[in-house]
């Protein structure tokens, strides 16, 4: 931070525990919410995000540090001389490890997306979220949910009949 | 002796349904507990907005297999919101649709997901029985007409030489249907039942994975052409029972899948009857009826 550009203006990111990340404004931009603060002149020099604990708020602004377009305040492509399906691949490793977190911190992330409005993380975070429900056996994702079968056994038959329609 | 025992067992009897009836009644209070309580979400930790941002991204092929999750699930799934969802998102699905008959009176559709490369097949069409029923009474005649019909109408008689062959007069297979797609569910429109081209149709939601009839056609007609047109299905043409056997029909209506109400079309200055006995034929022999 201490080579701070002139061009680049810096926000002040707060999180209800106290933390506070200093990001470049287009990294905060990323955030649908905080660009409408921010074009909306409603952002000073610091803005507090409610209900994102600093742990959480960290990796947002992790992700959001990645996926800011290159070409940023300074106006040159500076992607250019990389091919752009390649920093695409590039962009889908890291995420992929990124993603690699707990079941907790995945919904932590995907409740910040939400609120933050960041359409990718939101995408990342649900997406991975579903592929791994839709992989198991329905035991385990009810357990993963911490949600209960609540079918009558009657019911839960009628419904494996129409299962059984699905070819294998 | 004899009798205290006896009331013994039917205290005991008695006891028993008693308790099997309490722990109905706490089941039914638990499920009601469920639906009304901290349950009732799709997944307890998230709001529900952000589970149906999950639940939207879940590919259709898993949706069968998903509803066994919970009642919570099932409702999510089978629900408008979600498809809304997937319609903003443009996470909505084309798959493909192959209505064939199976026997003379039964109709199967099967369903490609094209991405995951699987067939799911479709719940049965509803029953033909009562339609069965009702044409009953008319059957007699139409062929009574048919018979008086000239030499001039081939078609006619093609198809009383042919049905008489293969299915004799109670068991003339059902034919002719037409297909269309609106506001993603699939339209059936009916054909030929027992020689009486009928106007009923039936609607496929793959949301809810259901057949349901909606408001009949204004004419009978089979073998006619549906096509979607500004969210509005167009079915035009086709052939009718008419006095001299069958009828072409210049008609054509149009439904609206909103309103869910048929309204006539001007008629079409011309008509497809030259044309009709070979395409006729070809779509009567195609094993795959559409």
């Amino acid at each position: 931070m201490a080579t701070r550009e002139a061009g680049k203006k810096m926000i002040m990111l707060k999180s209800p525990d106290g933390m506070e990340f200093e990001v470049e404004e287009a990294v905060a931009m990323e955030s649908q919410t905080i660009r409408k603060m921010i074009e909306d002149d409603c952002a000073d020099t610091a803005i507090l995000i409610p209900n994102i604990n600093s742990k959480i708020l960290s990796r947002v602004i992790e992700y959001c540090n990645k996926h800011v377009p290159t070409t940023g305040a300074t106006g040159a492509a500076a992607s250019d001389t990389v091919a752009p399906a390649a920093l695409a691949e590039d962009l889908k490793i890291w995420d992929a490890e990124f993603i690699k977190v707990n079941r907790a911190t995945r919904f932590n992330l995907i409740q910040a997306a939400s609120y933050l409005n960041i359409k990718g993380l939101l995408d990342l975070t649900s997406q991975t979220t579903i592929d791994t429900i839709s992989d198991n056996s329905l035991e385990e994702i009810r357990s993963f949910l911490s949600t209960k079968n609540d079918y009558l056994p009657e019911e839960e038959q009628t419904i494996r009949r129409e299962n059984q329609w699905a070819f294998q | 002796m004899g009798s205290y025992l006896s009331t013994a067992i039917s205290k005991a009897q008695s006891m028993d349904s008693d308790e099997v009836h309490g722990s109905v009644s706490n089941k039914r209070a638990k499920i009601t507990a469920y639906v009304c309580g901290s349950y009732s979400r799709i997944i307890p930790t998230l709001p529900d907005e952000l589970s149906f941002q999950i639940l939207a991204r879940l590919p259709r092929i898993h949706y069968l297999k998903m509803k066994l999750v919970s009642r919570t699930w099932k409702a999510a799934i089978t629900g408008t919101e979600l498809a809304q969802l997937r319609k903003e998102l443009g996470l909505t699905e084309e798959w493909l649709y192959i209505l064939t008959r199976v026997e003379a009176n039964k109709l199967e559709c099967y369903a490609l997901d094209p991405l995951f490369q699987k067939w799911q097949r479709l719940p049965s069409m509803p029953s033909f029985a009562n339609e069965a029923d009702s044409t009953g009474r008319t059957q007699y005649s139409v062929f009574r007409m048919w018979n008086a019909v000239g030499s001039s109408i081939r078609i006619a008689d093609f198809f009383r030489g042919w049905f008489w062959r293969r299915y004799g007069l109670d068991q003339m297979p059902f034919c002719g249907c037409s297909v269309g797609v609106a506001d993603g569910c699939l339209y059936v429109l009916r054909g030929f039942s027992k020689a009486v081209a009928l106007n009923c149709v039936w609607r496929y939601d793959p949301c809810v994975n259901l057949w349901q009839e909606v408001n009949p056609m204004i004419s009978g007609r089979a073998f006619s052409k549906a096509s979607l047109l500004e969210s509005k299905l167009y079915v035009v043409g086709g052939v009718s029972r008419g006095r001299n056997g069958l009828l072409p029909l210049r008609s054509g209506e149009v439904f609206d899948p909103k309103t869910g109400l048929w309204s006539e079309l001007p008629e079409m200055p011309f008509v497809k009857a030259q044309v009709l006995p070979t395409a006729f034929l070809a779509d009567v022999l195609k094993p795959i009826i559409l």
